[in-house]
């Protein structure tokens, strides 16, 4: 992979990438942190009873979201209303969450620490918990050369393992850098991709990270409208945020609310599904797609998948957590 | 010898300064009588009594208007968690004035828009206060809870979580009050407005910002005086 140099040095951006969004002058990065917030992320501690991490619903084999559920689930078994979304090239999002309530990545960790569905549990709380961990006062003390454990500490140092979260290594990514080529069919795809799909799922990062409507129409047993929760706007019904398209294979299922379990599925929404939906008139258009289409579209979006990132083993549980 | 009366000099001078600066409390009122978490007070208007048992706000974007030979304007960069639980809180922290010059004092109850986007923050703006919300972005500005007689709520409590920065629910609210040409200077906030216009048997709950949340606010924001 090419990286190009930004002011922060413990954070490169691949070379065909956008510069990132994330302040990193408020929380410069470094390898200390990046562990810590490793640690955190892994550790239980943060819920209430000691039973759910982060990556709980966010798991390192699955590009960091949660498979095999519809909707993920939290402490006590209780299942929230969406589905975790996959987590990777977090600096150049703006907002997080599906309808985009938080604004910024440093205060993301907030959201499912203090959801009755997934932690269940306050940032005091965690402070407190952690105050009275040896480990956690030594890798504080290491990161911030301060023992007095903050909330704004935790925060940062949760974000600061996110950032290392980058996805930049699949078939895709050294097509761009010209390490590799596509088949006729993963090329095809391409071209469909970009005729149809790259308004909304804009290349590189396949995300303009945006918010829009799919034409999926409402569940009403969930009664979720997405952004307009956020920003009492009616315009703003039923849209959420447009995820990126990078590791697929790896995140099903998809959309919001995971009704999705396959590309296909997906697919046959866009070319036959969003004709008869009135709500998704003024958002989403139909797409028609020949079978064919489908299957090199799909070939296609599998140059997206990132081994290199899934199995990265400076992404997975530490073994430091075994021993503290 | 001479090191010593070079530090002695600028010691005395420094306590000397001091003296000459005046520092700036705030105080909560109800129907001006000094509030005390936990006590009862009587609100005549709405037939109630009301007890209260949390109340935080944050103070920003503090400034002085000086008239000494032209009006200027001194701007101190303070954003101050109010606790009254924490009577440390209620003195305004890392300033002094001479008193004599000022002609008013500006700020803000709330928090600017620029800090609820710049993530997690620490000391006052430490999301360990209470005062951030979780399942959206944004600082509480105002932050009051407690019990009254006539509240038709669970317990009968009532939760005033007043925030909000993008429009149109922006809640923090301007203050300017005149400087009085005393030493000690008492910023107050009675709280007997906002209860009287407030029917606590239906509203009594406030988490989101919201219209009614500016109308609060604006309510607060005009029940500051100075002594």
């Amino acid at each position: 992979m090419a990286f190009k140099s930004i002011d922060d040095l413990n954070f490169r951006s691949p070379n065909h990438f956008p510069n990132p969004v994330y302040t990193f002058e408020s929380n410069p990065v470094s390898l200390s942190k990046i562990e810590l917030g490793r640690a955190l992320f892994y550790d239980p501690i943060l819920s209430l009873n000691n039973s759910i991490s982060c990556a709980s619903c966010h798991s390192p084999f699955n590009a960091f979201s949660h498979t095999d559920h519809s909707l993920s689930h939290g402490i006590y078994d209780s299942v929230g209303t969406r589905n975790s979304p996959a987590l990777f090239n977090l600096a150049w999002q703006k907002n997080f969450m599906w309808d985009g309530a938080i604004n910024h990545l440093d205060v993301q960790s907030l959201s499912p620490i203090h959801h009755p569905k997934e932690m269940a549990s306050s940032i005091n709380k965690v402070v407190e918990k952690l105050k009275k961990d040896r480990f956690y006062k030594k890798q504080f003390y290491k990161s911030f050369s301060d023992s007095t454990i903050t909330g704004q500490h935790v925060l940062q140092s949760l974000s600061q393992f996110q950032l290392s979260l980058v996805s930049a290594d699949s078939k895709y990514d050294k097509v761009k850098n010209k390490k590799e080529y596509f088949s006729k069919k993963e090329e095809r795809g391409y071209q469909l991709f970009k005729a149809n799909c790259n308004n909304c799922h804009l290349e590189p990062l396949f995300s303009t990270y945006d918010f829009a409507s799919n034409g999926i129409p409402i569940d009403k047993s969930l009664q979720d409208y997405g952004r307009i929760k956020v920003t009492n706007l009616k315009k703003d019904s039923n849209l959420f945020k447009i995820p990126s398209l990078r590791n697929l294979s790896f995140s099903y299922p998809y959309m919001h609310d995971g009704r999705f379990s396959s590309l296909r599925q997906v697919l046959n929404h866009y070319s036959d599904g969003i004709k008869n939906n009135e709500q998704s008139l003024n958002h989403a258009k139909s797409m028609s797609f020949s079978s064919n289409e489908k299957t090199d579209l799909i070939s296609f979006l599998m140059t997206l998948n990132d081994t290199s990132f899934v199995f990265n083993t400076k992404h997975q549980f530490p073994k430091v957590l075994l021993s503290k | 010898m001479r090191f010593f009366f070079i530090g002695f000099f600028f010691i005395f001078h420094q306590a000397f300064s001091q003296d000459l600066k005046s520092q700036l409390n705030f105080e909560v009122l109800f129907n001006n009588k000094v509030v005390v978490l936990g006590n009862t007070y009587f609100d005549s208007i709405q037939n109630d009594s009301i007890k209260i048992n949390t109340l935080k706000f944050y103070i920003s974007e503090l400034s002085l208007e000086y008239n000494d030979d032209v009006k200027r304007l001194e701007n101190i960069p303070i954003r101050q968690l109010i606790n009254l639980e924490d009577p440390k809180t209620l003195k305004v922290k890392n300033i002094g004035f001479n008193v004599n010059d000022i002609e008013r004092i500006f700020f803000t109850l709330g928090l600017d828009s620029l800090v609820n986007v710049s993530g997690a923050l620490g000391g006052d703006l430490d999301p360990t206060n209470g005062m951030y919300w979780s399942w959206q972005s944004g600082y509480i500005n105002f932050k009051m809870e407690g019990v009254s007689r006539n509240c038709k709520n669970r317990k009968k409590a009532f939760h005033f979580h007043l925030g909000g920065y993008k429009s149109p629910f922006i809640s923090n609210k301007k203050v300017t009050l005149d400087f009085p040409k005393k030493d000690v200077v008492t910023v107050q906030l009675d709280l007997y407005d906002f209860f009287n216009k407030t029917d606590l048997s239906k509203d009594f709950k406030i988490m989101s910002p919201s219209k009614l949340s500016n109308k609060k606010s604006e309510i607060l924001s005009k029940s500051f005086s100075i002594n």
